[in-house]
This record gives C-alpha cells, sequence and structure tokens, in this order.
C-alpha cells in the first residue's frame, strides 16, 4: 500500500470522529511521513501499521485521553491493540518453554500429522452443507419477519384509508337522508362519525409504528450486528 | 525494556524533549528523539501529544518550511509546571529505589 492509499483509507476510517480532530490527525501523519523523507517513506508506513490500527490508535485515544496506554518490554501497549501485543508476549514464553523441554528432550512436537490434517479438512467439507442450510435458514426467518411487519404495518395503514372513507360516505349519506328519514340519518351519521374514529386510529397507528417502532427495531438490529461482527472487541469498550 | 512505562512517565519525557526546544518542534523530531530512550512504534506519539495539547501542556502553531506547513509543538507555562513536577516526583521516586536496590541505609 504507498502513502497516498493510505492517508485516503485512514482518512474514509476517521470518517466518524469530528472533522477538526481528523484533520489534525491526519495533517500529523502527513507531516510525519513528509519528515521522514521519501527514502524512508516505505519503512514508516510498514511500522504505522495498517490504516486500521492506526485509526484506533487515533480514537483510542480521543475517547479515553490515551490513559490506557503502557510500555512493556514488547514495546507499547495499547488497550486498542493490546491483544496483539499480549498474544506477541505469550507466543515468546510458549517458545520459551518449548525450547527449555526441548533442552531436557521431552520435546513433543504438537505439529499436526498429515492424516489430521486431511481428516479435519474432510470435516469442514462434511459440515459446509449443514452451515450452509443453518445460514440460510437464519437469513430466511429474517426476510420473513420483516415480511410479515411490512404485511401487517400495510394491513393497518390500508384499514385506516379505507375507513375513512367509508366514514366520509356513511357521514354524507347520513345527512342526505336527515331530510327524508331522520331515524335512518342518525344511524348514518353516528356510524359515519365511529368509523372516523377507528381510521383517526389506525392512521395514528401507523405513523407511530413508522417514525418510532421501525427506527427503533433497525437500531436494535444495527446494534446485534456490530457486537457480533465486533466479537470480543466490544466487551472491551 | 524490562520496566513498563506509564503514560505519566512517557508525558514527562515528551514534555521534557519538547522543552528542550526554545522554538518548538514537529512530531517527527519529537517520535525519532523519545525513542533513543524508550522503544515507541511511529503511531503511538499522535495521541499523545494531542492530550498534552487539550490539557494545555502544549500549544501548537503551523510554520512554512520548504514550501509547506508544519505543525510545531511548543510547552506552555503550564506544561513547564507539570513538567517541574514530573522531574521532582522521578527524582524521589528513583532514589527510593535506587537506595533499596542498593542496599538501603
Amino acid at each position: 500500500m504507498n502513502r497516498l492509499e493510505f492517508m485516503k483509507e485512514l482518512e474514509a476510517l476517521l470518517s466518524d470522529i469530528s472533522q477538526s480532530e481528523r484533520e489534525e490527525a491526519l495533517q500529523y501523519y502527513n507531516d510525519y511521513l513528509n519528515d521522514a523523507g521519501v527514502e524512508n517513506e516505505q519503512e514508516v508506513l510498514d511500522s504505522l501499521g495498517t490504516p486500521q490500527d492506526l485509526a484506533k490508535v487515533i480514537k483510542e485515544g480521543l475517547s479515553d485521553g490515551g490513559e490506557q496506554g503502557e510500555f512493556t518490554e514488547t514495546g507499547y501497549k495499547n488497550e486498542a491493540l493490546g491483544e496483539e501485543v499480549k498474544n506477541e508476549i505469550a507466543r515468546k514464553e510458549r517458545l520459551e518453554k518449548v525450547k527449555a523441554e526441548g533442552d531436557t528432550g521431552t520435546n513433543n512436537a504438537r505439529q499436526l500429522s498429515p492424516g489430521m490434517i486431511v481428516l479435519i479438512i474432510l470435516l469442514c467439507i462434511i459440515a459446509l452443507p449443514a452451515v450452509a442450510g443453518i445460514a440460510a435458514g437464519v437469513i430466511g426467518t429474517g426476510v420473513g419477519i420483516l415480511g410479515s411487519i411490512l404485511g401487517i404495518l400495510f394491513g393497518i395503514a390500508a384499514a385506516g384509508i379505507v375507513l375513512f372513507a367509508a366514514a366520509v360516505i356513511l357521514i354524507i349519506y347520513g345527512i342526505w337522508n336527515l331530510f327524508t328519514a331522520p331515524l335512518a340519518g342518525i344511524c348514518f351519521v353516528g356510524m359515519g362519525i365511529l368509523f372516523g374514529g377507528l381510521s383517526l386510529f389506525f392512521i395514528w397507528l401507523t405513523v407511530w409504528i413508522c417514525a418510532k417502532a421501525i427506527p427503533w427495531m433497525i437500531r436494535g438490529i444495527v446494534k446485534i450486528g456490530t457486537r457480533l461482527l465486533r466479537g470480543k472487541g466490544a466487551d472491551n469498550t | 525494556m524490562v520496566f513498563n512505562t506509564g503514560a505519566a512517565l512517557l508525558d514527562a519525557i515528551v514534555l521534557a524533549v519538547v522543552s528542550k526546544e526554545q522554538e518548538g518542534t514537529y512530531g517527527y523530531k519529537i517520535t525519532q528523539e523519545v525513542r533513543q530512550v524508550i522503544e515507541l512504534s511511529e503511531s503511538t506519539l499522535y495521541p499523545v501529544l494531542r492530550r498534552l495539547q487539550k490539557d494545555e501542556c502544549l500549544s501548537v502553531y503551523d510554520m512554512e518550511c520548504a514550501g509547506r506547513n508544519r505543525r510545531y509543538y511548543k510547552v506552555t507555562e503550564k506544561g513547564m509546571a507539570q513538567l517541574g513536577l514530573y522531574r521532582s516526583e522521578w527524582k524521589r521516586y528513583s532514589a527510593k529505589i535506587s537506595t533499596m536496590f542498593e542496599g538501603g541505609k
């Protein structure tokens, strides 16, 4: 990834922070790369990590004042990237342990034999249809629920409109009849008013669903989705 | 490095590095100088500088250099006071640890 691509991606990743913070950060790293010089540019870009890592560091600094950072024997450790650093330490410890075991002659290679690898691959292939089926089921259920919600919404809206129309017709017809058959006329007008009230209720319900319930549900779905995607990361924050 | 460096010590080192330059200094140079004493990745210093700037320990200004604007950092009065505090604290702390290590009196 060259500098232009790197900065472009970083800018995109920082689109959810304020403009002034974004410009500040982009200027800093632009300056930094300029000052490093063209000959060191690629090296600096490599050591900055991925744009994702860098965006994380920048955002982490914004949210908590950067108090979480700490230096360890493997360099600077930031909660945002802490997992990787910890892994690095754990890996080193493991390596040392393995080395120590090797010295006393008890080193037992934990590598998988070719047979085991073939078996695992076969298991994966066998499991694929089942996984695909479950995924299709989950997606189908989601679409079904969405469809039925939309159906109910349309039903309510249609009921509101039809009732309103009926109410208007009944009231006009009732008033018309008041002169010839007052009793029937009053009945029609009463029914019209009743229908009108019901239609207003349905219309109000439709508006409420559109304005409140659906955004609330979408927010819920997005929340669940991001939690699933981020996995453990979301628990830390 | 065996010993961990907390955020306060990093702040102190950065303030010390920036305070050496009367006219202020810039991000790349600060990073290189801090790296002479502690291990530090290239990405780390920005959040620290930004925080010190928000805490009004550092002030920034842009100066043209070789046809482009470069951001300079300078220690404020508040930053100098903070650095003084860090210095005296470090003296006290390191002296105590040294005494302990060297057998104590």
